[in-house]
Formats: structure tokens, C-alpha cells, sequence
């Protein structure tokens, strides 16, 4: 059995530039290789099968929702970060929806499992002059692509949105 | 579904597309378990021709040469054969992980496969933390003087087993744990364990 596969993650993955939260803590980051243009091709029409209204800004899968979101879309990170990445960068959890603007984000879970994160990117009424909103957000879909999409349309496991977060200050 | 239906529908980029909506390998085989194609195989596993043909189709992919450009186009289907062998077979889904672990520009595949191979997938999805504990319970330290645990697919420390790794790093077969009253245990010619020094989960061996 060859020794370097039963080490350590990194012999199989490759590791991706550190990042580091607010509060100076390094998430590791790590880098995957690009699917070939007939999977890429494929993505497009799976998700948009399923999630009709999304419409896909770049169909990669070298990052994951969380590397879009606190990468740079530079590499993916672990699941196992997210909460500490929301602790150190001071994101506080909006009471709903309706607490929530531009650049904030929505969590999505799965049988209470953390799923998919969202960047909100647009809110606009569904009528011109109603309370009624449509949120309108951008996310990587796993690994398959970044859309932007509804915020309650999302490939079904990608779970529900059931948390709204942001680290907005705003003036005193 | 027949086998090669199967096997076709699980090497398609629509399923790969499916399961890469996972963040992780506990995630990527949640989502296999609602797929048909996936699901019908599993029912096979009964049939020694079943598991002999996956086999030998994990060991055709591992030794295709993908585009150096793209990750490797198998990656999702090896790690999905590899998953039903295990999950049926124990000492199976190790031989299919060995071959696993040769895949290629693989992502999901390669990755489970050194999971299994140092016994972090025990039963289906099990895993191995590091515990930072000042009086490991392990026969000897890890370099960190921290020592493995094992955990089930929802975190629960799994407490009646022992699974061991020697420090070459070569796996074991897993063993019931012993009760701290016992003597010290024999495991093999060169290496001792004793049971009254450790609570169940993954040890390093070492020569006494």
C-alpha cells in the first residue's frame, strides 16, 4: 500500500493559499482540479433542469460556496471552518428575511446539516409597490458552477434557506 | 436496470453533476443514497459476478489516463463503487480502495479511499478525529501526543472497538475492544497491546 495515501489529506489534495480570519486564526484552503468541458456542459443542464429561474455566472469546480464566499473563489474549504469563519468575522444572525440586504448572507441546511451559503444580491419587489419581496442571490452549487438564483430555488440538496447572516456595522 | 444500465448511469456527468453538489464525502453519499441507478446496484451485491465486475471496473478506471488538464471524469463513479463495496463488505471495499486510492487527478475517490485505508470509514461513514489529550489513551503517542478517535457519521465516539494502525501506517483488521481487566494482549509476533492502557478507537502499534 502505498504509504503517502494513508498520511495525510495533503498527499492527495492539494493544499490552496491560507487565508485568515479577523481575528488572525488561518483556515487551510485547498485546490481542485477542473472538471473537463463535457462535465461542465452537463451542469448546465442538470442544475438548470432542476432550478429553472437560475442562470449560471461561471461554471467551474475548482471552489466550493464557501471558498466563493470567504476564498475569493480561489480555492475550497472545508465545512468544518464555516462557523469559526462566522464567529472570528463577526457575522450576527438577522431575525429573518426581511432583516437582511445586499451582501448579506443566507445559510442553507439539510436535516439541520449546514448545506450551502448565499450571497444576497438583489431584493425587489415581485410587484411593483407590494411588501412582497423576490431575493435574489448568488452561489456556488457545490461544485458545480456559480448561479444566480432565487434564493428559495436551489437544488434539493442544497437544502432550505433557514438562516440570514450579515457583519454589517452600521454608523452610530 | 441491468448491470450495465447501471454502471452507465453512474459514469455519466449527469450523476457526477449530482453528487459534486456535496461538501463533503459524508454529503456526496447522503446524496447517492436517492439515486436509483446507485440504489439498484446495492441490491446486487448479493451475486459474486456483481462484485467481481465492479471490481474490475474500479481497476479499468484507475488505469485510464485522463486529460492532464481535467480532474479525472471516474472520480465520482470510483468513489461511488468504492462506497457500495464497503459498505456490504468490509474486507471488499479495503481491496477496492487500494485500487481507489491509484485513481488519478481524482478528487472524492482518492480521498475516501485513504480514509478507509487508515480505517476512518470502520462502518458505512465512520470517521477519525485528532484529540489533542495530555495522557493519550493510545499505546504510544502520535507526534502531536494526540491520539486518534473514531467517530460514526453523525460525530458519536464509537466505543466498543479498536482499529489499529502500525506506525508504517498499515491498517489492521478492527478488533472488539478489551475490558481494562484483562492481560495484555498478543496482536501480533512483534506487537504488543495492552488493553488496560486504552478505551476503544483507533491505536497506533508500536514494537514493545
Amino acid at each position: 500500500m502505498p504509504q503517502s495515501i494513508i498520511q495525510s489529506r495533503d498527499t492527495t489534495l492539494r493544499k490552496g493559499p491560507p487565508i485568515f480570519t479577523r481575528e488572525n486564526n488561518e483556515i487551510e484552503t485547498w485546490y481542485r482540479l477542473e472538471a473537463n468541458p463535457a462535465r461542465r456542459k452537463a451542469v448546465v443542464e442538470v442544475i438548470g433542469g432542476c432550478c429553472p429561474s437560475a442562470k449560471p455566472r461561471s461554471i467551474t469546480q475548482t471552489y466550493n460556496c464557501i471558498g466563493m464566499v470567504f476564498a475569493s473563489r480561489r480555492a475550497w474549504l472545508d465545512t468544518s471552518h464555516f462557523n469559526k469563519i462566522l464567529e472570528d468575522d463577526g457575522y450576527r444572525q438577522l431575525g429573518g428575511l426581511n432583516e437582511a440586504k445586499t451582501g448579506d448572507l443566507i445559510i442553507y441546511r439539510l436535516n439541520g446539516e449546514f448545506t450551502h451559503v448565499a450571497v444576497i444580491i438583489n431584493k425587489e419587489p415581485v410587484i411593483v409597490g407590494s411588501n412582497e419581496v423576490r431575493v435574489w442571490t448568488l452561489s456556488q452549487f457545490g461544485f458545480d458552477g456559480e448561479w444566480i438564483h432565487p434564493h428559495d430555488e436551489v437544488p434539493e440538496y442544497c437544502g432550505t434557506p433557514v438562516e440570514y447572516r450579515t457583519e454589517r456595522r452600521d454608523p452610530v | 436496470m441491468n448491470l450495465h444500465e447501471e454502471m452507465k448511469a453512474i459514469e455519466s456527468h449527469e450523476m457526477a453533476v449530482r453528487l459534486n453538489l456535496a461538501l463533503s464525502l459524508h454529503q456526496l453519499f447522503k446524496i447517492a443514497q436517492g439515486e436509483e441507478a446507485i440504489n439498484s446496484l446495492r441490491n446486487k451485491l448479493n451475486d459474486e459476478e456483481t462484485i467481481k465486475s465492479i471490481l474490475l471496473r474500479i481497476h479499468e478506471l484507475v488505469e485510464l489516463s485522463p486529460d492532464p488538464r481535467y480532474e479525472n471524469p471516474y472520480d465520482t463513479a470510483v468513489a461511488v463503487y468504492t462506497w457500495v463495496l464497503y459498505t456490504n463488505n468490509l474486507s471488499i471495499g479495503r481491496l477496492a480502495a487500494e485500487y481507489a486510492s491509484r485513481l488519478r487527478q481524482g478528487f472524492w475517490a482518492p480521498e475516501y479511499a485513504r480514509q478507509i485505508l487508515v480505517g476512518n470509514l470502520l462502518w458505512n461513514g465512520a470517521s477519525i478525529s485528532k484529540q489533542i489529550i495530555q495522557e493519550p489513551l493510545a499505546s504510544t503517542k502520535t507526534e502531536a501526543s494526540g491520539c486518534l478517535t473514531m467517530t460514526d457519521m453523525i460525530g458519536g465516539r464509537i466505543w466498543d472497538t479498536n482499529f489499529f494502525i502500525t506506525l508504517g501506517g498499515e491498517p489492521t483488521q478492527p478488533e472488539r475492544w478489551a475490558k481494562p481487566s484483562e492481560k495484555k494482549t498478543l496482536i501480533s509476533t512483534d506487537k504488543y497491546y495492552n488493553p488496560s492502557q486504552a478505551g476503544p478507537g483507533v491505536r497506533i502499534l508500536s514494537p514493545v
